[in-house]
This record gives C-alpha cells, structure tokens and sequence, in this order.
C-alpha cells in the first residue's frame, strides 16, 4: 500500500487556492518529515497523505487519515515565519498518522497515547536536524522545562483523568497531554534506552493497528519496570524532586517521604571507586 | 555505554538508580553530576560544592540547560550562573540572564516560542471552547 501511494503520488499534494507558492514549504516539510517518521515507525498505512489548508477553521490542524486539515496562517509560509515551524506542525500533524489514527486511544483518559505522541515525535524529529551540541535543547525547552514550570499549580491535573462531564471534556486538550505527555516519553527514552523504546513503541503499533489502546497496553510492550515509573508519571499531579548529596564518599538519595507514589528514574555520572548508597528518611 | 542497575528500598518505595559501570573502576571525585543526559522531569538540587565541581565544558548544552533551569526553580543566584551567560548556546545564556534577572524582557524565555506547536493548538482549542460558549449562550437566550 504505501508503495502504491509513491507511485502515484511521489510528492505530497497540498492544495491551498491562490497561496501556491506560499504553500511550497509544507510541501517540501512533508518531504523532509514523512520518511523520516515512517523510519522511525513504520509505513504510512494509507494510500494518499493530502493537506487542505483552510481559511478558517475549529482548530488549527486535524489530522484526518490521509487527509490533513491545517489553517492557512499555520502552514503557509509567510515572513517572518520560519520554515522549522512548519516542519514542526506537519511532524506533529503526521505523527498522529501513527498515533492517534492508525492506533486510537480507547478513552479520553488516555489522550496523551495520541497528543503526548504526535508532541515527542514532533520534537524528536526536528532534533534530528540540529547539530551535535544542541541534541535535545528544543526538547528540553518544550516539553521538560514547560511541564516542570506548569505542573503543580492550582489547575493542574494528572495527564490521565477520568473524563465524565462536558467542562471536564472542555479541558481535554489542555496542556498537560501534550507537554506532560511528551516530556514522559522523553524520560523513558532516555531511560530505556532509544533501541528499546522504538522496539516497544513498533510492537504497540503492529499489535493495536486499526484498532484503539490505552496505556496498559503501551506499558505492556515495554520492559516491566517501565510500568510503575510510567503510572507514577502520568496518574499524578506534579513531578517528584529527588535531592542527592556526595558526602564523605557516600552517594545518598532523598525524595520527600510520601510525596508521590510510583519509582522514580536518574541517571548520574561520576567517578566513583564504589558504589555506596545510603538511605536517608 | 554500560549501565548497572541498582536499586534502592526508600521508605517502601523503590527507587532506581543507574550508574555508568565504568564509574565503579576509578577513583572517587567530588564530581558526580545527578540526572545525567537530563532528560527526567526530575528537579535535581545540587549543593554549592557539587555544583563547582562540575565540568561545565563536558556537559552537553541540553545539560547545561537544565542546569541553569534547576538553579532557576530554586531561585539560585550562585556565580555558576555568570560563567553561563556567555555560553555557545542562546537558550543557555538566555535561560541564564533570566535567573540572575539580568534579562528583564517579557518575552517568553522559550527557544522556539513561535514554533512551540503544542501551545498554539492549546491556545487554538482555548479560543474554539470560548467560541462555542457564546453560541450556546445565544442559543439559550433564544429558546
């Protein structure tokens, strides 16, 4: 199928009546970014990928199965825009191609498998762009740094929440799907290692294709001990502060006693004879 | 590179740490730099001590970043700060200047504010909720 899509359309289509030229760099954007996430993922799974760009629409982009919805002011190139935001747009607007269409969550509790998704991939792929020394800034700026800077204020909400009523639903797609969501799934990369995540990440799109998933299923594909680090995360408000001291040739640990359930992952480095840990309550 | 699990029993609830296996082979430092690579949304405080100790050459800028971040929730001023306003990288310096309030701007202090993707849509699905509250107003002052 996707072979058949490049065969007969080996350029994505893009219609914008009058604003043609203005409308070239999303085109060049889904250029760069499709193959690009079809690596990452796998083959786009269906037979066209089309934008219309709308003069005014509900929302700024939807990401319609082969058919992309974007407004105009968002995918068209007019200065001073930058041709990176665009491409940032179309790899999120795709991204969902995977997540959120070819496999939907079951419920709105688990928006984030759809919007936490198309946010990561989005920043993961413009990070493909830069060289070595900015690796993970953009990624760090909006998605750790927001979360950490959002989270934990009046409003603030787990990025799984049971969704019953419409104001609750008004608030679907605040940003905590989005940001939280995405910062998430930059820790766990990190964490697991990027090998393993992807693996993970392509046995949950094989396993729930054309079909819907909730988080129980994410965490399935991924190693064992992803599951109460992922639960800790996303059912909580917050993120967990964890304090470390080098005291006499002793590492010691502290997070605050009861302040939030679920493990906590770190990394450190450092030139250590042994490894000696203390527990200090 | 190698990583070696450890796991630490904290109170009930187990922690995980990792460390760099070569690490276990050479000689204690004062250097031990927490959260490496930085990518957790975890907040790391270091102490003075700690945190001068660090190699500020051999971080990686998103490293370096969230270093300056971290110092920034926790409202440090510490001189660490100054080396970093010179830094190569602009969010660096930028994220720098706004900790020592050197940088008094209104500017949003994000890198790609314009291409920050997730806050437009927010803002766009703001602006259709407020939208679509006035219509249902209007409906019900016409019924």
């Amino acid at each position: 199928m996707p072979r058949r899509w490049r065969e007969a359309h080996s350029h994505p289509r893009h219609y914008s009546r009058g604003q043609s030229e203005l409308g070239k760099e999303a085109g060049l954007a889904t250029q760069s970014v499709l193959p690009r996430l079809e690596k990452y993922t796998a083959s786009l799974s269906w037979d066209k990928l089309d934008h219309v760009a709308l003069p005014q629409g509900a929302f700024g982009a939807v990401e319609n199965p082969g058919l992309i919805y974007v407004s105009i002011p968002w995918i068209v190139l007019v200065p001073p825009a930058r041709p990176e935001a665009i491409r940032s747009l179309e790899a999120h607007e795709i991204g969902h191609q995977w997540f959120g269409n070819l496999v939907t969550q079951s419920t709105w509790t688990d928006v984030w498998l759809s919007e936490g998704f198309a946010t990561w991939l989005s920043a993961k792929m413009m990070d493909e762009e830069q060289p070595a020394d900015r690796k993970h800034i953009n990624l760090v700026v909006q998605s750790r740094e927001a979360v950490m800077t959002a989270d934990g204020s009046a409003t603030s909400h787990p990025v799984r929440r049971e969704v019953r009523t419409r104001p609750e639903l008004d608030t679907v797609y605040d940003r905590t799907p989005y940001q939280k969501g995405g910062a998430i799934l930059l820790m766990l990369e990190n964490w697991l290692g990027e090998d393993v995540f992807q693996s993970g990440l392509r046995k949950y799109l094989v396993a729930h294709a054309m079909g819907n998933a909730t988080t129980d299923d994410l965490e399935s594909v991924l190693p064992a001990r992803a599951k109460p680090v992922m639960d800790g995360m996303l059912n909580t408000v917050g993120v967990p502060a964890v304090s470390a001291g080098c005291e006499e040739g002793k590492l010691t640990f502290t997070r605050k006693a009861a302040e939030r359930p679920g493990n906590v992952p770190y990394r450190f480095a450092g030139r250590l004879r042994r490894a000696a840990y203390a527990r200090r309550m | 590179m190698s990583h070696t699990d450890l796991l630490e029993d904290c109170g009930g609830q187990r922690m995980r740490g990792e460390c760099d296996a070569d690490a276990h082979r050479t000689k204690l430092s004062r250097v031990v730099f927490f959260e490496r690579h930085r990518r957790g949304i975890l907040p790391f405080p270091m102490d003075a001590r700690a945190l001068h100790s660090l190699p500020l050459d051999q971080l990686t800028g998103a490293e370096r970043l969230t270093l300056v971040f971290d110092l920034r929730a926790q409202q440090s001023k510490d001189p660490i700060l100054n080396t970093l306003t010179t830094d190569a990288q602009p969010e660096v310096v930028r994220a720098a200047k706004l900790a020592l309030g050197l940088d008094k701007s209104r500017h949003r202090d994000r890198a790609t504010s314009r291409g920050n993707l997730a806050e437009r849509l927010i803002d766009c699905h703001a602006l259709l909720r407020e939208k679509l509250r006035t219509v249902f107003r209007d409906v019900e002052a016409i019924l």
